[in-house]
This record gives C-alpha cells, sequence and structure tokens, in this order.
C-alpha cells in the first residue's frame, strides 16, 4: 500500500503544481455554482410546468378544479390518487409541483363570500423558486374562474347560493353586522340570478367554464398565465378568496404524513448550483488524472513506474486513488465554501457524503477510460471535453433536466452525471433517505468499476502485457 | 543452462507485433562488472529486446533471467533493475528530490535510505547544487544525469542505459561515460545502446549488432572491427597524382609504394565500428 500511495501522493502534488490545472480542479467549478446560482435565482420561465394533481375530495367542485387545471396550457397534468406519491415525485425531482385537493375541499367552496375558503395544497421542487409563484397565481386564478363558472350555469348558481346561505345561518363565528351584509348579498345575487332568463346562462363544457386557455394571447398581448402572481389580489385574513393555498416543504420529511401551514423558505439556488459545481469539479480531475496518466505513457514515466517492483494493480490503484482522493477534495472544497458562504445546508451529512464517494468512483472509472482510449495528451484533451460534455449536457450538469424537452430528460439515464447530481442534491436538499440513494448509487459505482475494469483490461492490451 | 554468474541472461527470444517479427532469436549474457553495448540500426529490435529483458513486454518464447533468480516479471527480481530509458522519465513539475524520493518510494526504500540514496545519487551526477529545482528548470544534459541517477538510486545490480547521451552537451556526456566507467568497477552489469560509436568503443567491453531482430555478430569492439571492418584505405598525393588503395597492412604497403617518389600528402582510413555496421546491415546507424 505504501507504494500505492507514493504514486497517489505524487499525483495529487503534481496538480497542485499545475496551477492552471489546480484552477479549473477547485475554483473553476465554484465560479459555475456562483454564477449559475446568481443566474437561476432570478428567476425563469418554462412553457409547461409539470404538475402530479391529487383529488382526495372527488366532489364536484373538486373534478371541476382538476379539470379546468388540465385544460390549461401552462400546466402538464399528471392525476394521481395518493398525496404521499404526489410528494415524492416532487421530493425526487420527477415533476415540478404537486396540488392536492383535501378532503372537504367542495363544502368549503360552498361557504362563498364567508368561510375561510377552500384550502388545496401545493408542493413546489425548492429548485423551482421561478415557478413557485406562477404556480399560486394559476391557482387562485382557477379558484376565481370555478366562482365565474358557477354564475353561468343557472342551477349551479342557484344551488350555491341557497347553500351558502343555509350555511351563514348556522354559522356563529361572523359578527351580526357581517352576517347582515353578506346575507343582503346573497340574496340580492338569488334574485338577479332568478330575474336572468336561463338561455342567458349556456351549458358550458369544462373547457367554456374558464373560457379560452390564454384569452388575451391570441392578441399578441401577455397572457393572465404569463402574468406574475403579484398582479392577482392578494387573499388576506379579512377578504374572502374562493381558493386559499397551503404550501407544503417537500424536503421536510414530515411534509409526507402532516403538510407544514406556513409556506417553508426553499433552500437557496445555490443548493442547486452547487451540486452542479461538484460534477464540474469532479469532471476536471477526471479530465486532469486522464491526461496526466496519457503523459506518465507518452514521456516515459510509465515506463519507470512498470519497472519497478510493484505490481501493475498498485499503479492503477495508485492512479484511481489520486484521483478518487482529488474528487473528494474538490467536492469537500465547494460544501464548505457552499455551506460558509452561500447558505448551503446539507440535509444529511451521511448522504451526501456517500454520494460524493459513489460520484468519485464513477468519475474514477471515467477517468481510466478516458486515458486508454486517448494516444496523446492532446486527444485525451479533447476526447475528454467532448465526451464529458455531452455527458454533462444531457445529464442536467449544464442545464437542469427540469428545463430539457421531455426526450432529452428521457435520454439523460444514460448520463452518470444525472445520477451523480441526483444522489448529490439528495444529500443537500432532497432530503433522500437511503433507499432513494440505492439506484443513483448502484448505477455509479456500476458505471466506476465497469470503467476500471475496462480502463485497466485495455492498459494491460495497450502495454503488451495481455 | 542459465549460468548463475551471468547478471542478465537472455535465451533464444521471439516477439512478433501481428505479421512484424521484432526479436528471432535474440541470446545476450552480461557478467559482472561487463558493459555490453547493443548496437543496431533504428527498428533493428534493441528496444524490444530490452524492453522483454526488463519485463515490460513478455516474450512470445525464450527467457530471461535476472541475477541467476528468476524473470523480470517477478517484482523482487525487478529491484535488480536499474532502468534509464531514453525519454527523460521524470516528473517536470517535480524537483530532482521529490523525483528520486517518489522513486525510492516504489522500491521499497524508508525515509532515511532515501533520503542518504538520493543524495548520493544526485552527487554522483553532479546534481546535489540542484537537487531542490524543479526539473523543468534543467538542461537537456542535466535532465540525462538525473534519468541516470534515477536508475542508480536503489543500488541495482543490473543497469541498462538506453542511448543515455542521446542530444546532451560534451561537458555531460563526459561525465555520463565516467560514471558509466565508475559502475563497471563497482562491479555492475551494464547494458548500453548508442548511436556513438566512438562512444561504444570507449565503453563497451562486448558489442552486439542487432539487426532485422537477430545478433549479427558479436565480440569487442576490436575483433568485430578485425573480422568484419575490411581492409584500410590508404591515399597517397604525390607529383604524378592521387592513388588510393585498401591494405591490411598501410604501414608496410606505404613503405613500399613511396620509395624514390616525392609525397605531398597520405592519409589512412582504417576501419572502424561504423565501417563494421555498413559492412554488416547495409545501412549507416543513423538511417
Amino acid at each position: 500500500m505504501r507504494e500505492v500511495w507514493a504514486i497517489a501522493s505524487k499525483d495529487m502534488r503534481l496538480l497542485l503544481r499545475d496551477r492552471m490545472g489546480f484552477f479549473f480542479a477547485f475554483f473553476f467549478p465554484l465560479i459555475i455554482a456562483v454564477f449559475f446560482g446568481m443566474i437561476f435565482s432570478g428567476g425563469g420561465k418554462n412553457p409547461r410546468i409539470g404538475v402530479a394533481v391529487v383529488d382526495l375530495d372527488d366532489s364536484s367542485s373538486s373534478r371541476a378544479l382538476v379539470l379546468q387545471l388540465q385544460s390549461d396550457s401552462q400546466l402538464a397534468v399528471e392525476p394521481l390518487s395518493e398525496r404521499e406519491m404526489a410528494l415524492r415525485r416532487v421530493r425526487s425531482g420527477k415533476t415540478t409541483a404537486a396540488i392536492i385537493v383535501p378532503e372537504g375541499f367542495g363544502s368549503e367552496q360552498e361557504g362563498m363570500f364567508f368561510s375561510s375558503g377552500a384550502e388545496v395544497e401545493l408542493a413546489v421542487d425548492p429548485s423551482r423558486n421561478a415557478e413557485r409563484g406562477m404556480l399560486e397565481g394559476l391557482l387562485l386564478k382557477h379558484g376565481f374562474l370555478s366562482l365565474q363558472a358557477a354564475f353561468r350555469d343557472t342551477e349551479t348558481a342557484k344551488n350555491r347560493l341557497r347553500v351558502s346561505r343555509e350555511r351563514l345561518i348556522k354559522d356563529n363565528s361572523i359578527g351580526p353586522l357581517r352576517r347582515l351584509a353578506i346575507a343582503k348579498l346573497l340574496g340580492d345575487l338569488e334574485r338577479f340570478v332568478e330575474a336572468v332568463p336561463d338561455e342567458v346562462f349556456s351549458p358550458v363544457t369544462p373547457s367554456e367554464t374558464i373560457g379560452p386557455a390564454n384569452p388575451v394571447e391570441r392578441s399578441g398581448q401577455k397572457s393572465p398565465q404569463q402574468a406574475d402572481a403579484s398582479s392577482l389580489p392578494a387573499p388576506s385574513p379579512e377578504a374572502w378568496s374562493p381558493m386559499q393555498i397551503r404550501m407544503v416543504d417537500v424536503t421536510e420529511r414530515s411534509a409526507l404524513g402532516d403538510a407544514q401551514v406556513h409556506p417553508p423558505e426553499p433552500p437557496s439556488s445555490f443548493a442547486v448550483t452547487f451540486p452542479q459545481g461538484i460534477i464540474w469539479g469532479v469532471m476536471g480531475c477526471a479530465l486532469g488524472f486522464s491526461i496526466s496518466m496519457v503523459s506518465e505513457r507518452t514521456r516515459g514515466t510509465l515506463i519507470r513506474l512498470r519497472v519497478a517492483p510493484i505490481a501493475p494493480w498498485q499503479i492503477l490503484l495508485g492512479k484511481a486513488l489520486a484521483c478518487f482522493l482529488t474528487t473528494l477534495a474538490v467536492a469537500s472544497f465547494l460544501v464548505i465554501i457552499g455551506t460558509i458562504a452561500f447558505g448551503v445546508r446539507p440535509t444529511s451529512w451521511a448522504i451526501l457524503g456517500v454520494a460524493i464517494v459513489c460520484t468519485g468512483v464513477c468519475f474514477v472509472g471515467v477517468m481510466m477510460l478516458l486515458a486508454v482510449l486517448s494516444p496523446s495528451e492532446r486527444s485525451s484533451s479533447g476526447l475528454g471535453w467532448g465526451v464529458l460534455l455531452l455527458l454533462s449536457m444531457i445529464g442536467g450538469g449544464m442545464l437542469p433536466l427540469v428545463f430539457m424537452p421531455e426526450w432529452m430528460r428521457a435520454l439523460s439515464v444514460v448520463s452518470p452525471i444525472r445520477w451523480a447530481i441526483l444522489a448529490i442534491e439528495g444529500g443537500i436538499w432532497r432530503d433522500s433517505d437511503w433507499s432513494d440513494l440505492v439506484l443513483p448509487c448502484g448505477i455509479l459505482l456500476g458505471v466506476g468499476i465497469c470503467g476500471v475494469l475496462a480502463g485497466s483490461r485495455l492498459l494491460k492490451r495497450q502495454t503488451g502485457n495481455d | 543452462m542459465y549460468d548463475r554468474s551471468d547478471v542478465l541472461q537472455i535465451r533464444d527470444i521471439h516477439k512478433r507485433f501481428g505479421k512484424v517479427t521484432a526479436v528471432d532469436g535474440v541470446s545476450l549474457s552480461v557478467e559482472r562488472g561487463e558493459v555490453v553495448g547493443l548496437l543496431g540500426p533504428n527498428g533493428a529490435g534493441k528496444s524490444t529486446s530490452l524492453s522483454i529483458a526488463v519485463g515490460l513486454l513478455r516474450a512470445d518464447s525464450g527467457g530471461v533471467v535476472i541475477g541467476g533468480v528468476g524473470p523480470p516479471e517477478q517484482t523482487s527480481v525487478r529491484a535488480m533493475i536499474g532502468l534509464a530509458p531514453q525519454a527523460i522519465a521524470l516528473y517536470d513539475e517535480l524537483t530532482a528530490l521529490e523525483n528520486l524520493d517518489c522513486f525510492g518510494r516504489l522500491y521499497g526504500l524508508d525515509r532515511t535510505k532515501r533520503r542518504a540514496a538520493a543524495a548520493a545519487a544526485l552527487d554522483r551526477v553532479g546534481l546535489s547544487e540542484r537537487g531542490r529545482h524543479r526539473v523543468k528548470t534543467y538542461s537537456g544534459g542535466m535532465k540525462r544525469r538525473l534519468n541516470l541517477a534515477t536508475a542508480l538510486l536503489h543500488d541495482p545490480m543490473l543497469i541498462l542505459l538506453d542511448e543515455p547521451t542521446a542530444g546532451v552537451d560534451p561537458q555531460s556526456r563526459g561525465s555520463i561515460i565516467d560514471l558509466v566507467r565508475g559502475l563497471k568497477a563497482e562491479g555492475r552489469a551494464v547494458v548500453y545502446t548508442t548511436h556513438y560509436m566512438e562512444e561504444a568503443h570507449r565503453i563497451c567491453d562486448r558489442l552486439e549488432i542487432i539487426d532485422h531482430g537477430r545478433v549479427i555478430a558479436s565480440g569487442t569492439p576490436d575483433q568485430l572491427i578485425r573480422a568484419h571492418g575490411g581492409a584500410s584505405v590508404v591515399t597517397i598525393q604525390t607529383d604524378e597524382g592521387e592513388a588510393r588503395f585498401e591494405t591490411d597492412d598501410p604501414m608496410a604497403e606505404l613503405a613500399m609504394r613511396l620509395r624514390d617518389r616525392h609525397v605531398l600528402g597520405v592519409r589512412i582510413d582504417r576501419p572502424d565500428l561504423e565501417s563494421v555496421f555498413l559492412r554488416l546491415t547495409g545501412r549507416s546507424l543513423r538511417d
């Protein structure tokens, strides 16, 4: 083992002496993480936001809301049956948000103008902060549209007003003056609905209920959906709103059982970009060490190593150990900087550690393959950047997966970078448990071990000792 | 089959790369205190033979025994070998001492021994003063000397020097030649490849001329010249013009031919290793 450590320590010392290599291994990823963190914290727009919708109420009101959401061109709705399942999909990054229509939603809507409003749960992927406001706005819009829909159907309107008046009478929590005012309003509305001929209200389909998806879009103006949530009236305790939004923090394990009433503070965008930065650092290490391995071959130092009284596996292990330890150092450096200076708060240091170790093993394998596939330093650099950039592009190392088209997201499963980011995010903010780590870490370890085995076999063949 | 007194014994090794035969039955032995030169044009099979000798390549057939102990594939046997490859096999970004320390660790030397061995090796090649300087700041000759020092660090009994004086200044070349003589005097076995015939003649006790993967001639430099160098060429300039003739005894021939003539000039071209090489391979060593 002393000989292995001799090779590893020599390689790490060489990296430290190479200022450019050191910069690209340690500081370039930091710049990437900070740069993109700042960009993403400014927001971004996605034409279709993936939303898992769970209707636990199964009332006519809740079904109408789900239909309205499904017909919204801004949303890609995925109906699910279980709340926990929807929250898990958000937490694992498989969908951007989850909307849960709880039991009692329909009856709450009946308390028109005086109840606290029908409550809907909204869970948003913390890395999609930009979409959060937009989703809140869309939900509020659909709440008002559902109220509007009720008044476009005579019978529904009459029924709603009648039930509302009955509930008002029974509700003792409302003061006499307010009760009087609301009762007068409901009575006026009831008389208005009765006075208007039936043909004024035409039967409506769900899509007509909410009107055209983008009523202003056709004229080329900004659609209501595209408007920021701040342009819609914000509900307050005094003002009645047809819908109340209750935020669920998916990063809290308790969210799976019991939703938090107060909207949690999502982690900063740096919690998203620092895992990407770690990946860039690890890629830099893999590339740097693959070039150094090719250098050993082209400059003749590999001959000296091979003539030394050590086994070939010790040479390979020494190179692998140097690469692995450097990736750990780079990742640790970025995590420390992220924690101290950018508010990154890992939810599980143990999971983060395991994820980083697995990522390191994976990229040692990638390094070995790159090293043996390149005849010269130049080709190693070219091939390395080509392969790693491609893997990074499709794996979400450059652009987060959520911004990618569906086909590219599907393609990303072939990139170890996708799994590395998922595993690292699991420890930084996704609050993954060990079972969540099995698949990504299994893939990372598999790629790493296959890379090392294939690389060492090819190296043996190249050096003529096979 | 193998003589235990020989430090290096190569017996009838063969190596093919696809359809190309690189080594075709080379045999060679080197004793303690002996410097054996390998001469041959590029592609003759010298490097492949050396690679097999140190265990970098496996022979298709035949065998190599180091120090009477075993083949170089055994890691313990490789500890007896010191190799100075033709390429400067050093880490430019490290200092000379760091390079030596790194390789010393690979040979299992402890810290105290490494320090002592590194200091001795640097002293031996005249680089003690530059030990803490990075190799990238060295001249070509200094790098060559350090390349050699690295091969000597672990006190090997067999030293293989592949073109150790290629591209160095006369001062460094003189230093390296003196060093090889010193190794011989210490009783080490040295295998030396070079393109410089005059250098091979000065240093080597024995030469093996290799071409097309075979040893085509073997012996001391003088034996080879006598056997394969051909006759001396004598050129005489007189009032009557210039005359050239070949002879095995130029002085006797001159004494006879110059009688009663007014001689303007005489030149005698004696055969040397270059002419031996040319006659045996049909090529100059630099082809």
